[in-house]
């Protein structure tokens, strides 16, 4: 039973996907390690939805594969691998208890225990019909159902959208206490704060391709800008761009930035050079990467920096 | 899914008990206000009801029934299929499930409605005018076939469609009606009436006509006073056909709903 | 129980980076003695609500640092052969890191290095009153 660790739990072969003329997903590789929490990041319309649907064969693959443990989806991987989708599925009609009846008749893992601790969790009632529910206690009974099997491969859609503060909290400490001890998770979130804490590793994507992958925080030692101040308009900093370090470059007057790759410092000291009035080195967060990668232009650096980490 | 399917199942049957229940009460209100009951003239000695003829309205009400039934798969495209296409279950699997409880939901629907009549024929108490035709036996085979048939084409019409099966599943009753209606026309010129008539080999509902004579008296049940090219065959063989189309029906909505995409 | 450490997972600032930082910081301050139990790795990842593994690297990390260790089934313990040798170094860790970020914001708005020392004998005065090197000045 036990996995060759160096197999991936998920793995993503050029995987396209398209609705008549339209691309949703184009040439999208990726892989997921075994136990690690993976951030799905990307503006409305990224191709996210439509990766986790490829992935869990709801839609069928333009071109492409997705495996798991090495090898394709079968039925039977269900009973250890639990979706929540973006959109709540679960029938209206049915009650919590219902809900949870259903969950325990089709998995051979599901914990009664575990499922009511959750439910008290999210303070849903087993009494209520689900469409008597609030969007966010729909969600809340999505991953109460998801959570209660022990899934050892967690795909969650936006699984905060919704939730107040507090269980979008709770929701973060259910995927972090899974993963400790060794699921697998894939989320998505336009939440990046979410994914900057949880995620150990996160893909970005944009318009259908992936623009960037990576160890979160192997991204934010790698990403840096250096931001330098001139006493006159700031020199022309043509001769920079050649470096393979550097990617964007944005100059605003007296103010110079450009995007590096790497600490920074060579750079930094390159400018220093110039005579600038003040040389900074600034710190990425996620956020910053993010827009940075979805950005009109400056993804090269980032396309570039998804090779050398991407497996 | 079977036990989603099964609450599903029965939530239906509670429905159609409160739909007998009320009827029935309706009725004898009616008829004892009347000064009807337990009061049928016993004088014409011609008057009967052959047992298949009950079949046949068993059968029509049952239809009726599992319009909704049929449409299990089209209404789980109603955003439902995240959930379940995630479980440990094949797509076949899961239909042969729906279909299994769907079956039981059917023939308990047939069981009540001859429970209904049974209870009315106690009610005015004319048991006497029940015959039994030899061919009675017969003819509940094809009559019980007849739900399931229409079951099975319902599925295969909307099997790949969302909320839209619900009009699809009106249209179909609103075609079958009116096919019917054009196969047994007279009136009809004789290329259409032919080709009518081949084509409603396909519609559930012309298996559903009964009719037989007494003497001078003729009984037609849900078929008008010609009796269908097809309701001229044997019922036996009717039953056949019905059951190739159960699962010619059924072939086609579990093809559809494997190569349905959420 | 309230973690003693925070840690800010919106900075720029590695995560892991702030962790090791504090864990010495901690250490420096006798805030951890040695002998002492580290929370576990799932712990103190619930606590702070980050990734275990980024916890994981954590603890790796401190081992490797000599700051604490860790024996499989038992836990995690800050090191207490040569304990308080290595809370200074542990301490020396931390007002290096503070010193070399003042130092390079001093420098990126061009203070010049001149500058820099008079800045930093004027901060030893305010803050180390006592000291023979600034009587001699």
């Amino acid at each position: 039973m036990m996995m060759n660790e160096g197999t991936p739990a998920i793995s993503i072969d050029r995987l396209t996907k398209r609705y008549g003329q339209t691309l949703a997903v184009e040439s999208l590789s990726l892989s997921v390690p075994q136990g690690t929490i993976f951030g799905l990041l990307g503006t409305n319309g990224a191709g996210k939805t439509t990766t986790f649907k490829c992935m869990l064969g709801l839609a069928r693959p333009s071109e492409g594969s997705v495996s798991f443990e090495g090898r394709p989806l079968t039925p039977p991987l269900f009973e250890r691998l639990a979706y929540v989708p973006e959109k709540c599925a679960l029938y209206e009609w049915m009650t919590g208890a219902q809900l949870l009846e259903m969950q325990r008749r089709s998995f051979s893992r599901y914990d009664d225990k575990r499922a009511n601790e959750l439910m008290d969790l999210f303070a849903l009632d087993r009494k209520k019909k689900l469409g008597k529910f609030s969007k966010g206690q729909q969600t809340a009974m999505a991953l109460v159902l998801a959570f209660s099997i022990h899934p050892e491969i967690l795909v969650l859609d936006e699984p905060a959208a919704g939730l107040d503060p507090v269980h979008q909290r709770h929701v973060l400490d259910l995927i972090i206490g899974e993963s400790a001890g060794g699921a697998t998770v894939v989320f998505s979130s336009h939440q990046i704060g979410q994914v900057e804490r949880a995620a150990e590793r996160v893909a970005i994507m944009h318009q259908g391709t992936l623009r960037l992958a990576g160890e979160v925080e192997q991204l934010k030692s790698d990403l840096k800008v250096v931001e330098a101040t001139f006493d006159t308009d700031a020199p022309s900093l043509n001769g920079l761009s050649a470096e393979p370090s550097v990617g964007q470059i944005q100059r605003a007057g007296r103010l110079v930035r450009v995007y590096v790759k790497g600490n920074g410092d060579e750079i930094a000291r390159k400018i220093g050079d110039m005579h600038p009035r003040s040389v900074r080195i600034l710190d990425q967060n996620l956020e910053d990467i993010f827009l940075t990668t979805v950005g009109s232009s400056g993804s090269a650096m980032a396309a570039d920096v998804a090779g050398a980490s991407g497996r | 899914m079977r036990y989603t399917q099964t609450l599903r199942m029965l939530n239906g049957l509670k429905w159609l008990a409160i739909v007998f229940a009320a009827f029935y009460a309706l009725v004898v209100i009616i008829a004892a206000s009347n000064g009807f009951l337990g009061h049928i003239p016993h004088g014409d000695k011609k008057f009967e009801i052959p047992l298949p003829a009950l079949f046949a309205l068993a059968a029509f009400v049952t239809c009726i029934f599992c319009s909704s039934y049929g449409r299990t798969l089209s209404s789980e495209n109603e955003d439902h299929l995240p959930v379940v296409w995630t479980r440990p279950k094949s797509r076949l699997q899961t239909t042969l499930t729906i279909v299994g409880v769907d079956s039981l939901g059917m023939l308990a629907a047939f069981a009540m409605y001859l429970l209904l009549t049974a209870v009315f024929i106690t009610t005015f108490q004319v048991w006497h005018y029940v015959t039994v035709p030899s061919d009675a036996l017969a003819q509940f085979g094809r009559y019980i076939v007849q739900p399931f048939a229409f079951y099975a084409l319902v599925m295969a019409l909307t099997a790949s469609t969302g909320c839209a099966g619900r009009g699809l599943v009106g249209w179909f009753w609103v075609g079958a009606i009116f096919l019917g209606i054009l196969a047994a026309s007279p009136f009809i010129p004789n290329p259409w009436h032919a080709i009518f008539n081949y084509v409603n080999f396909l519609n559930p509902l012309a298996y559903g006509s009964y009719h037989t004579t007494s003497g001078t008296e003729t009984i037609n049940v849900m078929g008008g006073p010609t009796p269908t090219y097809v309701a001229g065959l044997a019922p036996v063989m009717d039953a056949a056909a019905l059951l190739i189309l159960f699962a010619a029906g059924l072939t086609l909505g579990l093809i559809q709903w494997r190569r349905l995409e959420a | 129980m309230p973690s003693i450490f925070t840690v800010d997972p919106h900075s720029g600032v590695p995560i892991y980076l702030q962790l090791i930082e504090q864990v010495k910081r901690s250490v420096a301050l006798g805030v951890l003695t040695p002998g002492e139990q580290l929370p576990t790795v799932k712990q103190l990842a619930l606590d702070l609500t980050i990734n275990a593994n980024t916890v994981g690297r954590v603890y790796r990390e401190l081992e490797r640092d000599g700051v604490i260790e860790t024996s499989p089934g038992r836990g995690s313990f800050v090191r207490d052969n040569g304990g308080v040798g290595r809370a200074t170094r542990a301490a020396s860790d931390v007002a290096a890191a503070a010193l070399d970020t003042a130092v390079r914001e001093a420098k990126s708005i061009g203070i010049a290095a001149d500058d820099a020392i008079a800045l930093f004998r004027k901060a030893l005065a305010r803050w180390y009153p006592g000291s023979h090197d600034m009587e001699n000045r």
